[in-house]
């Protein structure tokens, strides 16, 4: 017994924390990675390694750029200005430039599946019109939480949706599933979210506009909370939607015809003078209304998607792949759908104001 | 008396052994060949297999309660003689061998891919195995109630992985239901019923001979419910794989339950706690391949080295895994192969002869009885 408990303790001195054990004070913690390709075909590395010595500097830190052949080899080029290796298992962010989005994707990926540390759960931006490294500097410059931003923009706007690069790589995987990214533009020295960038599975292929994008996150159940517009002057109603759920079927009666549900809630935050809710019926006028704009808007870009992107961005090759439907067997079964939609408008408050005026 | 006591058994510490045995035996493996075969449809072969599973558990169980010997190798040899009753016993061996180093590589594997990425594999081959050398160096009764410990912790740790899981599923996952056709489901099937026997077998670890006097009528029931429970729980985890990661994702991954693990997240308040959850994997190896140690040194001649057969055993162990199994992937791939004859001659058939040479007894008996009576 005694022999043992003595094995037992001389191993755990010798094997204490096997090879590679790293110190937390030895950790160069990153926070944000970006991905350009430069002319020569090199990668280009740029991180922001957190700062864990200034308490003030929440959201800043040191940015360091390396090259070399691969993620990985820039990644551990990054020793030579960098002393300590690089932590990635709390990433937030990864910018690629609009080059590697369009051909290099799944090689530039594939180094963060792989990665034991990480979980993946961390989000993927496009950086539009400009290289990541840009995009990195100016967060770090101006200690932006990307995440709270994401969020916020997410919530209020509604033209940028919270999927991880988890979900990204699911959606690429999947059968007859086409995904986008959030995109991030540099402006006058400041950051944005902009239009979301489109893939046909590895290859970026343009971007949605910025109307297009909340629609499109609405119609994937991205987005619950956005604001639709609808006349002008004084006919003005702006609705400001607090749910939406958007829901697909395919149609018993005819296979290319997908049944689109859409649910929404709204109330009602700005009205031109025209404007009045005196009775049942006016507001039903107004939900009516808001119905035909959402269904006209909705159609307009699935006609959009279906003759100008030519990319089924809403899945719904999905759909048919889940139901076994056979015209997923046709490569080009995206032209021959059609979008049968059903939007029903639910006005929840007026904002408590009876025009009197 | 005090000291008897200690070294008799629970009843619940027998259905336990039986538990963590399953876990460990479809972790990375069962769950992983079923995937592969029947992708998002797993659940149905679970669902089916469970049945005919539950239904081979009553040869076992008939064994275990007409098992008037410690154990099943003096049952063996009491049925069938010295020659024939050894030559079976050596199958099982055998077997028993061929699973500790599946068991094993699958657990150092696990580690290293997850955890040691830059650690040579044999290095964490010998922190578990000297685990296991200690565990195995204690009586029966003590390794069963170390399991029972883990079993303990283990539920707890599923409970709350369930809890944490429950907002990241998603329903459609679960479609196209059926897309993978008749054989291959038959093939899942297949995979489930023939490594859910392994576990039945490490029931047969010990007898009702050895179980406390008062609890040895509880433990039918116990072990029925057990059975069932597991049954029940491996359904569960084989659902929520699918219903996280999907039909396409479960089968990037070498161990598709850690990567569900990943997306743990309680209020969002816990998350990434991956590695302490994934504790209850580590448990259930160390249990498992303890109780492969024991069966494995008892089957072994009485010689003077006895005590050293744990540490030979060791040691060929890492150097049998090092050899035959380069890495993770191309070591699914093999057993993929060759882990169903492996159980079905070496375990199952055995069992099936004793089982059939028990009813032939117990006929006869009968017959005797009645003799006697009239």
């Amino acid at each position: 017994m005694r022999k043992y408990i003595v094995v037992l303790l001389v191993v755990v001195i010798f094997f204490n924390g096997l090879k590679g054990v790293r110190e937390l004070t030895d950790l160069a913690i990153v926070k944000s990675i970006g991905i350009d390709i430069s002319e020569e075909g090199e990668i280009v590395f740029t991180a922001i390694v957190t700062d864990t010595s200034d308490k003030e500097k929440l959201n800043g830190g040191d940015v360091y750029t390396s090259k070399g052949n691969s993620v990985q080899e820039a990644a551990r080029n990054m020793v030579d200005i960098s002393p300590k290796k690089l932590y990635i298992a709390h990433l937030e962010t990864l910018v690629i430039s609009e080059e590697i989005a369009k051909e290099h994707l799944e090689n530039a990926l594939d180094f963060f599946i792989r990665d034991n540390e990480g979980s993946n759960s961390f989000y993927l931006f496009v950086a539009n019109g400009s290289s990541a490294e840009e995009v990195i500097n100016v967060i770090n410059e101006e200690e932006i939480d990307m995440v709270s931003f994401l969020q916020s923009t997410q919530k209020y706007k509604g033209d940028a949706n919270l999927k991880t690069l988890n979900d990204i790589l699911r959606g690429i995987i999947e059968d007859g599933t086409q995904v986008t990214v959030n995109s991030i533009l540099v402006k006058d020295d400041k950051i944005t979210t902009s239009d979301m960038a489109y893939f046909d599975k590895w290859n970026m292929k343009g971007y949605l506009t910025d109307k297009e994008s909340v629609l499109y996150n609405m119609l994937i159940n991205e987005t619950q909370y956005f604001i639709i517009s609808m006349d002008k002057d004084d006919d003005l109603v702006v609705a400001e939607v607090t749910s939406s759920k958007a829901k697909y079927s395919i149609d018993k009666n005819d296979e290319s015809c997908i049944n689109l549900k859409l649910d929404i809630n709204a109330n009602i935050t700005q009205t031109g003078k025209n404007i009045r809710f005196n009775d049942k019926e006016a507001i039903e006028n107004i939900q009516n209304k808001l119905e035909e704009e959402m269904n006209k808007r909705v159609n307009e870009f699935f006609v959009k998607i279906k003759d100008e992107y030519k990319v089924d961005i809403l899945s719904l090759g999905n759909l048919l792949y889940r139901k076994k439907s056979k015209l997923y067997e046709n490569p080009d079964y995206l032209n021959n759908l059609n979008l049968n939609i059903k939007t029903k408008v639910k006005i929840v408050n007026q904002g408590g104001v009876k025009k009197v005026w | 008396m005090v000291e008897k006591e200690s070294k008799q058994i629970c009843s619940v510490g027998v259905a336990f052994v039986f538990l963590s045995s399953f876990l460990a035996m479809f972790f990375g493996m069962g769950t992983y060949f079923m995937f592969n075969v029947t992708g998002n449809d797993s659940y149905v072969a679970a669902i089916i297999g469970s049945i005919i599973s539950i239904g081979v558990f009553f040869i076992f169980r008939y064994i275990y309660f007409h098992n008037t010997e410690n154990d099943i190798y003096s049952l063996t040899r009491k049925l069938f003689g010295k020659g024939f009753g050894t030559f079976i016993n050596l199958l099982f061996f055998i077997s028993f061998f061929v699973i500790a180093t599946i068991v094993l590589f699958n657990l150092s594997n696990f580690l290293n891919v997850e955890y040691l990425p830059d650690t040579n594999e044999n290095f964490i081959k010998a922190i578990i195995l000297i685990t296991i050398i200690y565990i195995s160096s204690k009586s029966l009764s003590e390794i069963v109630r170390v399991n029972q410990i883990f079993s303990y912790i283990n539920l707890m740790l599923i409970a709350i992985d369930i809890c944490g899981l429950f907002s990241k599923i998603d329903i459609k996952y679960i479609e196209p239901i059926n897309c993978f056709g008749k054989t291959c489901m038959l093939k899942s099937i297949f995979i489930y019923v023939t490594l859910s026997i392994v576990p039945y077998m490490m029931l047969l670890i010990t007898s009702k001979k050895n179980i406390i006097g008062t609890e040895k009528d509880k433990t039918m029931s116990v072990m029925n419910r057990t059975v069932v429970l597991t049954n029940i729980l491996q359904i569960v985890i084989i659902l929520m794989t699918i219903l996280i990661l999907g039909k396409d994702f479960i089968n990037v991954f070498r161990f598709p339950e850690y990567i569900a693990l990943k997306q743990f997240t309680l209020f969002n308040i816990l998350e990434r706690v991956e590695n302490i959850l994934a504790l209850n994997f580590y448990f259930n190896s160390i249990s498992f391949l303890s109780f492969l140690f024991y069966y494995m040194i008892n089957f072994l001649p009485n010689w003077k080295i006895k005590k050293w057969y744990s540490v030979i055993i060791s040691v060929i162990l890492v150097i049998v895994t090092s050899y035959v199994f380069l890495e993770g992937i191309s070591f699914a791939s093999i057993i993929g192969k060759y882990i169903y004859y492996v159980i079905l001659i070496g375990i199952m058939l055995p069992i099936l002869f004793i089982f059939t040479k028990l009813i032939i007894s117990a006929k006869k008996d009968k017959k005797t009885s009645k003799y006697i009576a009239k």
